[in-house]
């Protein structure tokens, strides 16, 4: 049976929490805030939580849903691109 | 909900669900308003230290069918300076419904109005949805919202409002963190009354303290069956149908909202106007309001 990395969103809650970025906020802000922070992305992987909020499209956040719909976006679009690239 | 256990940063109101006598002459809206002062006194007497009074829709002159228009106040007139004056006095907050007649010859407006603890005037709303075609009155054309007691940002809707989905969105959108609903709901639309609160606050994550009268007029029997609802819409606690009642209110609007605002999801009022924001393609923006065809098309 395949087993998948769901706590995803979890993990970064508990990121934004740790790193005390609240919303409203910018994002330059959230990523100053966020410094050398690093989350599990996957069972093997961590990134930078810096790294991670520059790649959401929006600059500026007003409360923490419209934040994690732009990971959420971000993250969509990460793994279509891979998927993409493996089809080429 | 036990009056002996709250915290000092809780709004602590009183939905006070009196029975209004339908007033045909001044002399019964002099009536109605020394029953309201009584109230006042008999609330912060079982219940010292409450922030908050709410008094039901017209609750200086009921709705009398046809006298109603003979009844009306001006928003200096002495019942309205009488109750404002009590609430200085006793160091309380309160919502009332006058209907009130405009000083510039426009017809009667059904008036809610916030006091504040020095006996102020800080807030009017004038109903946007008279209940038609019973209720000629001159309709108003926004909500208003003010600061109140405890960190509170009261928005006020009258009775038939509540039937109407874009009040409640608007109260949430113009920053209110809690909806007055005051209403002279009659029986036996208990289901709506109830239904129409749930929702309001629940689509809008808005707590809503609900007070309406009791008693008969010439044409019906009001329900009573206050309430309480939080943001999620489930009804914290409630009055009894049919007889008057002083129901408590402890909440704090302030963190309910919050909590709202700090969640991952369900945050409604921005949903709404950014929706499907998370889609990659929508760059964590989504469609607002003027891309959904129910708006464009009510406003064709």
């Amino acid at each position: 049976m395949a087993v998948y990395f769901t706590y995803s969103t979890h993990l970064m809650v508990k990121a934004m929490s740790e790193a005390e970025i609240e919303f409203p906020s910018t994002k330059e802000e959230c990523m100053k805030k966020a410094g050398n922070i690093m989350v599990q992305v996957d069972f093997d992987k961590y990134r930078p939580l810096c790294e991670i909020i520059a790649n959401l499209a929006p600059d500026y956040f007003s409360n923490k849903e419209a934040f994690f719909s732009a990971w959420v976006c971000a993250n969509i679009k990460a793994a279509t691109n891979v998927e993409s690239n493996k089809t080429n | 909900m036990s009056r002996l256990a709250f915290s000092p940063n809780e709004l602590r109101s009183i939905l006070v669900q009196c029975n209004i006598k339908s007033a045909a002459t001044m002399c019964d809206v002099d009536y109605n308003t020394d029953r309201i002062l009584e109230w006042m006194e008999r609330a912060v007497s079982g219940y010292p230290g409450v922030d908050l009074l709410v008094f039901p829709e017209c609750c200086f002159q009921g709705m009398h069918f046809t006298e109603y228009y003979k009844v009306a106040l001006t928003l200096n007139s002495e019942p309205i300076r009488r109750v404002c004056a009590k609430c200085k006095e006793l160091k309380v907050w309160g919502v009332f419904n006058p209907w009130i007649k405009p000083d510039d010859g426009r017809f009667i407006e059904n008036t809610a109005i916030l006091v504040n603890d020095e006996g102020e005037i800080v807030s009017k709303y004038v109903k946007m949805n008279p209940w038609l075609p019973y209720e000629p009155t001159y309709p108003g054309r926004g909500v208003s919202v003010a600061d109140g007691p405890k960190g509170s940002k009261i928005a006020m809707i009258i009775c038939a409002d509540a039937k109407y989905q874009e009040i409640w969105r608007e109260c949430r959108l113009q920053g209110a963190n809690l909806v007055v609903h005051v209403s002279h709901w009659m029986a036996p639309y208990v289901h709506s009354h109830k239904l129409a609160n749930q929702a309001g606050a629940y689509f809008n994550r808005i707590p809503v303290l609900a007070v309406n009268s009791v008693g008969m007029d010439e044409g019906y029997i009001y329900l009573g069956n206050s309430m309480v609802v939080d943001a999620l819409g489930r009804i914290i606690d409630e009055a009894p149908i049919g007889v008057e009642w002083m129901l408590e209110a402890v909440l704090n609007p302030t963190a309910m909202c919050e909590a709202v605002e700090d969640g991952i999801n369900s945050n409604s009022p921005w949903e709404f106007n950014h929706r499907g924001a998370s889609c990659p393609d929508m760059n964590g923006v989504g469609l607002d309001a003027s891309d959904y065809s129910a708006y464009m098309n009510a406003l064709h």
